[in-house]
């Protein structure tokens, strides 16, 4: 507390009338007396009496600050009221009471302003440091503000961080699943749609030294076309040069302006990275545009590079397993990769399931139908001396070869046959003709009629006939090599070839019925014979050891029809042609090469006939020769 | 006239000059060319049927060998089972007048034809 309070005795009378009414109290201890009408002086305590506070009350501003007191004489209850209502928490004495009462009412009031000081100035005290407090708050606050704005700052940079990675992994997975070189070009529109001003983007991919394909968009497909010539390479990137906007230009044939072109390089192109794919983007962006742009590409790229790079090669692969597989096809013949087990791993278009089943059971030859196949193994190894793991099994079709083998060691045993039948003739044909002539000498000398002369007539005639089969013979035997083709009775071929198949014939019954009108054929008698020979000869083999055989020719229209019947076993339906095939044969082992009916049928049809087996009612088969007539002569 | 028969297969020769002498001609029967050279200047024939595969020496062989003043006027018949290999203008340009194939039909025919030969030349 202060002990320099001031008590002010607010007064507009003459004061000095006062201090001596109040001159007990003036001896206060410790504080300072001034006498002032001004209500607004610097005072703690003010003191006045009732009437000075009735005269000024309503007309002078009160402080707050202050501490009032009032005095009076004679108070009365409702003075008292009024005044204290009119000045609140007043203190009040009566100036006409004791000293002592009055000094005890103006320490109290004294203290009590002290006490109002010590608040005033506390409650300052409290105001400053709020404020201070305030302050410190509001930088906090600041403090606060900023850091949680750079938290979010940060945050936001790492959820973006966040989203360009997983973009860059979309992006390559995007990558992987591409197919086709040029579905690349889409991909990276899509990547480049926030960059304005950089256009869709154009690749050239380098073939060989002096190719080059060109991809580029038209709307939303993909183009290649080829180019031809020089290329000059750059293993950097380049920006706005003009060789490439010419080049672009003159590959596409359409203006280009400002281009920057990116090599994409990877491990494969490091010693030759003048040969990596480029890829060009049109743009009209300013440079440091394009700096930020490529700046944001070049994680992209690399990924890029080695797709691309993965793409080429897989075009390169597809293109090369293409060629082996068009080289495959290419073959005339059955080829196939086939593992220990008989599976068939890899097989050209000429091979077939049958040929799989077939090689099953075959060593070095295969039998299919009407073909035959000389069976020829590679074994597959790792290395020289692993086992095979698999064999390329080339099938040699023989077909071919082995008919005309075939045919050729029948013409030589036909050719052989007609050289010894030659010779045999005509050992024969000497004595015959002395026999023959001998009784044709005797017969002069003896008596007609006579028992000799008939005898000598017999001699003579069985001569005769002797020679007729051995002409027959040689005109048969020297056929192969001799005879040409020439029109011909086919009755006549028939009764020729008769005499040769006496012994085969033997006591079958036979039944020969020649038309009675001549049927002239084109053919070449002996193969013809040969064909008779061979029908007449299965016949008598289908029937054996008994049986019939007929053997007629007739005139059908324009045709001559020689029939082979016999009531053996027959032909069932399903062998009807087969038996035609090379090979096929129903006799066995060593009894038939399974070539005469082969050949019988295409010897007649080179004389532009047909040979068939014809379908029969009752039991055993019919052969049956139907050749062209010529016209009568 | 005197004719010559060569012939290596013996009933040939012998039918030959059966039906010859009943022409009455002259026959002398070799059975091969060989003896045909050796009796030729002795028995100096005016027709030769000759066969034309014989061993030791063939007609062809006989026919170029023979001294042709001694072979003089006589005609050769050539006679062979291979017919194939000969014909008429074959034997003529190995000396002979006249080809005739094995086996023969009517073995009088061939003595006509034979004796035409020398009326005829």
């Amino acid at each position: 507390m202060s002990s320099s309070q001031t008590i002010q005795l607010l007064t507009h009378e003459d004061p000095p009338q006062w201090w001596a009414r109040l001159s007990g109290l003036k001896d206060l201890s410790e504080c300072r007396w001034t006498v002032s009408a001004d209500f607004t002086a610097d005072a703690d305590v003010v003191l006045l009496s009732r009437r000075e506070l009735e005269l000024r009350f309503g007309k002078e501003a009160l402080s707050p600050s202050k501490v009032y007191v009032l005095f009076d004489e004679n108070w009365t209850v409702q003075n008292l009221r009024r005044s204290l209502s009119a000045l609140r928490g007043a203190l009040f004495f009566d100036s006409a009471g004791s000293t002592e009462d009055s000094k005890r009412v103006l320490q109290l009031a004294l203290s009590r302003q002290a006490e109002r000081a010590r608040q005033t100035e506390l409650m300052h005290l409290m105001r400053t440091q709020s404020r201070q407090i305030d302050e410190v708050n509001r930088d906090l606050e600041r403090v606060m503000k900023e850091r949680v704005a750079a938290e979010a700052e940060s945050r936001k940079a790492s959820q973006k961080n966040i989203s360009r990675v997983r973009e860059i992994i979309s992006f390559i997975k995007d990558l992987a699943q591409l197919f086709e070189i040029g579905d690349l070009l889409p991909l990276l529109r899509r990547q480049i749609k926030e960059y304005h001003g950089l256009e869709a983007p154009i690749l050239f991919v380098p073939r060989g030294e002096q190719n080059g394909d060109i991809y580029y968009l038209r709307g939303s497909e993909s183009v290649r076309s080829r180019l031809r010539g020089t290329w000059k390479g750059s293993s950097r990137i380049q920006v706005n040069q003009t060789e490439d906007s010419r080049f672009l230009a003159n590959s596409l044939g359409r203006p280009f302006g400002k281009v920057i072109r990116i090599p994409l390089i990877t491990g494969r192109h490091q010693s030759d990275a003048d040969r990596a794919p480029v890829l060009f983007f049109p743009h009209t962006l300013d440079e440091t545009q394009i700096d930020a742009v490529l700046a944001d590409l070049s994680e992209k790229l690399q990924p890029v590079s080695w797709a691309l790079d993965r793409l080429i090669l897989e075009q390169e692969l597809k293109n090369t397993s293409r060629n082996w597989e068009m080289t495959f096809d290419e073959l005339p013949e059955p080829i196939a990769i086939i593992d220990h087990d008989g599976t068939v791993l890899r097989s050209n278009s000429h091979w077939s399931d049958e040929l799989t089943t077939a090689l099953k059971d075959a060593r070095d030859r295969i039998r299919l139908g009407e073909k035959y196949f000389v069976v020829e193994r590679y074994p597959i190894r790792v290395s020289a001396d692993s086992r095979p793991l698999s064999w390329v099994v080339y099938l040699r079709d023989e077909t071919k070869s082995w008919k005309l083998k075939s045919q050729m060691v029948q013409v030589e045993k036909m050719s052989a046959v007609g050289q010894l039948a030659g010779h045999v003739a005509h050992e024969l044909n000497n004595p015959l003709t002395g026999i023959r002539s001998l009784a044709q000498v005797l017969l002069t000398e003896v008596e007609d009629e006579s028992q000799i002369a008939n005898d000598l007539n017999e001699v003579e005639r069985a001569a005769a006939r002797c020679q007729g089969i051995i002409n027959n013979l040689l005109d048969f035997s020297k056929g192969a090599i001799e005879q040409k083709i020439h029109v011909m009775d086919l009755n006549e071929v028939v009764r020729r070839t008769l005499p040769f198949l006496k012994s085969a014939l033997g006591r079958l019954r036979t039944d020969v019925e020649l038309c009675e009108e001549s049927l002239p054929v084109r053919i070449e008698p002996h193969l013809l014979q040969q064909v008779i020979f061979n029908l007449i000869n299965n016949a008598c083999q289908a029937v054996s050891p008994s049986g019939e055989i007929k053997i007629r020719t007739l005139k059908r229209g324009d045709r001559a029809i020689l029939e082979v019947e016999d009531d053996g076993p027959g032909v069932p339906e399903e062998l009807r042609e087969r038996i035609f095939e090379p090979f096929f044969t129903t006799k066995s082992e060593g009894e038939g090469t399974g070539l005469g009916l082969s050949f019988s049928r295409e010897f007649v049809r080179g004389f532009g006939g047909d040979l068939r087996c014809e379908p029969k009612t009752t039991p055993g088969a019919v052969f049956r020769v139907e050749l062209k007539m010529e016209p009568q002569s | 006239m005197k004719v010559l028969v060569v012939d290596d297969e013996p009933l040939v020769r012998i039918s030959l000059r059966r039906a010859l002498e009943k022409r009455g001609h002259e026959v002398h029967e070799c059975e091969d060319g060989q003896a045909a050279l050796e009796i030729w200047p002795k028995f100096r024939p005016d027709l030769v049927y000759l066969d034309i595969l014989m061993p030791r020496l063939s007609g062809p062989d006989l026919l170029k060998n023979l001294d042709p003043e001694l072979r003089g006027h006589a005609k050769v018949v050539l006679m062979s089972a291979f017919a194939g290999e000969y014909d008429l203008e074959r034997a003529k340009s190995l000396g002979a007048d006249l080809f005739i194939a094995k086996p023969f039909a009517d073995v009088f025919a061939v003595i006509d034809t034979g004796e035409g030969l020398t009326v005829g030349g």
